[in-house]
């Protein structure tokens, strides 16, 4: 064999190994993705390089979720001169069915925290640069002289969510939050709790994971037993050190998901006796009030 | 004035052959079909809403891969010449030494475009083999794009004129890619500033070329319709001003080198 055939014929197996890569990279993403380690396995500079990128993957969906306008903290006196920046999320006014209570914030799309946000671009009256910063606003995504984005298709960060939980499986926020954006007002449901279950496999001690899973089964699935078992399980696993206020809210809504859980169940005197048991031990609050005052008279 | 555009045309076919003899290209092109097909790997496993992540990957890898050819390529222009001291013989010739640089230039900028027009079609297929087509925009995101490389390149050149190679690639690469952060820093800097130091830092924004101004790569991954002609015509007269700038600066030093 010539040296000319010789290389042609290394040239074809390796572009032959590189599509057998390619086709069977499904397969073998069974392979990447870890089972559930337990803790001390998730120490060392390889799963530190792991959460980085899924940090950085969680970053990159608020661009998206903006139509790739960048955003930062506002500083002091920016909130009120760059008002007409605020918007909402895609999906984020999305109406809940029938069993949201009124006043209650449907809390997955608030966690990227919109309030208090600007534009990284600065508007023209603010922005020193004249000319260079009129150019940048041009070739940047940036919003419309209304303020509004030019696309908010929040189906787009889907991937996203996908790669920072294959990334890192211990990343709960992309499980809890990506299933809100997989089941988009309950159209795909199923694919949403298999997204929370697979998160629940490598987490089995997330109460947020649990707290997601009964909320979707009670409002979208009408599943009342199997809410009932998350919800409640979510409540035995709630941290006994003090939670972060991200942390808070999703106790809360355990919480009130449960509550809301009976009255559809058409339960009203355990919806009414858990509620006052939980007003007893954590204090008032509109929606358990809500349900004491209206299940009670029934 | 005909014989020196005969100069510089001689000169510049002299490059492009010498770089295609190299192969160098081939292999950033089998890198850029490898890595928007890991990309696309994700469109294979049934994830909803997959076109957005597809056209980020993929203008990323062109982004990135055009960028880093036109680097390469300018940053060993010069000292390759003299390394080989083939570039002795060269000036011994009634040739100019911006004649010179100017033919280095105008062969690193037409391979960086051409590699570019290559990455783009790979990527245009890529994209539309998985339904994640893009607009006219994406016609201004390669335009942009090539006419980023007259800045990148003269100022690569330059570079290399006072800098060891592989100091010019590096230095040019985090200028190059490192642009958006180092504006927005600068920028966020004269706010926090008063007085001198603020005119300080506005005259050093100023001065800095901006090349992240030709990068279009966000607005096209989110289809975003084309920009105005008269953005593209502002960023044309602004990377036209670099290359003026630069090439006058490699000159000045270019002159007075030994070789």
């Amino acid at each position: 064999m010539n040296d000319r055939l010789r290389t042609r014929f290394q040239f074809s197996a390796l572009v032959g190994c590189l599509l057998l890569l390619g086709a069977s990279g499904n397969a073998l993403g069974q392979y990447v993705r870890p089972n559930a380690p337990g803790d001390g396995e998730l120490n060392g500079a390889g799963w530190e390089g792991r959460r980085l990128l899924a940090q950085l993957l969680w970053v990159k969906t608020h661009a998206v979720l903006h139509a790739g306008v960048e955003e930062r903290d506002a500083r002091p006196g920016e909130a009120q001169s760059r008002a007409g920046e605020f918007h909402q999320h895609g999906g984020a006014s999305e109406p809940e069915p029938e069993t949201a209570e009124p006043g209650h914030d449907e809390h997955g799309h608030d966690e990227h925290g919109e309030e208090g946000h600007v534009f990284v671009i600065p508007p023209a009256r603010e922005d020193f640069r004249g000319a260079l910063g009129d150019l940048e606003r041009a070739v940047k995504p940036y919003a419309g002289t209304d303020g509004k984005l030019y696309s908010k298709d929040s189906s787009q960060t889907l991937p996203f969510y996908r790669l920072m939980t294959w990334v890192d499986p211990h990343f709960i926020q992309g499980y809890t939050i990506g299933s809100t954006f997989i089941n988009k007002v309950g159209k795909e449901t199923g694919p949403a709790i298999q997204f929370l279950l697979e998160g629940e496999r490598f987490n089995p001690d997330s109460f947020e994971i649990q707290t997601e899973l009964g909320h979707l089964y009670l409002v979208y699935q009408h599943d009342y037993a199997a809410a009932e078992k998350h919800l409640r399980r979510a409540i035995a696993l709630l941290p006994r050190r003090t939670l972060t206020e991200l942390e808070d809210e999703t106790r809360i809504d355990a919480y009130r998901w449960l509550a809301l859980n009976y009255v559809q169940w058409e339960k009203p005197a355990e919806a009414v006796r858990f509620a006052r048991e939980t007003r007893a031990q954590c204090g008032p609050d509109a929606t358990l009030d809500h349900i004491i005052q209206r299940q009670g008279k029934k | 004035m005909n014989e020196r555009l005969v100069h510089i045309q001689v000169l510049t076919w002299a490059t492009l052959v010498e770089t295609i003899r190299r192969k160098d290209l081939y292999v950033v092109w089998f890198l850029a079909v490898f890595g928007m097909g890991a990309g696309a790997m994700l469109a294979g496993s049934g994830v909803r809403g997959i076109e957005t992540f597809l056209r980020d990957i993929t203008l990323t890898v062109v982004n990135f891969l055009s960028t880093v050819i036109c680097i390469w390529l300018a940053a060993r222009q010069i000292p390759e010449e003299l390394s080989r001291r083939t570039l002795f013989p060269l000036l011994a010739r009634p040739v100019r030494r911006f004649d010179v640089l100017l033919g280095k230039f105008v062969a690193v900028w037409l391979l960086s475009t051409g590699a570019l027009l290559v990455l783009s079609g790979i990527a245009w297929l890529n994209l539309a083999m998985f339904k994640a087509a893009i607009g006219p925009i994406f016609w201004q995101f390669v335009a942009l794009r090539a006419l980023s490389f007259g800045p990148i390149a003269a100022m690569t050149i330059a570079l290399s004129l006072v800098l060891t190679p592989a100091a010019t690639v590096v230095l040019s690469g985090l200028l190059t890619f490192s642009a958006t952060v180092f504006a927005r820093s600068m920028a966020a800097t004269v706010d926090g500033l008063t007085g001198v130091g603020q005119w300080a830092m506005k005259a050093l924004y100023f001065l800095l070329p901006h090349l992240d101004l030709f990068d279009l790569s966000q607005r096209t991954a989110f289809n975003y319709p084309p920009i105005p002609a008269a953005v593209m015509g502002m960023l044309a007269l602004y990377a036209l001003l670099y290359v003026g700038i630069f090439l006058g600066l490699g000159e000045l030093r270019f002159r007075r080198m030994a070789v």
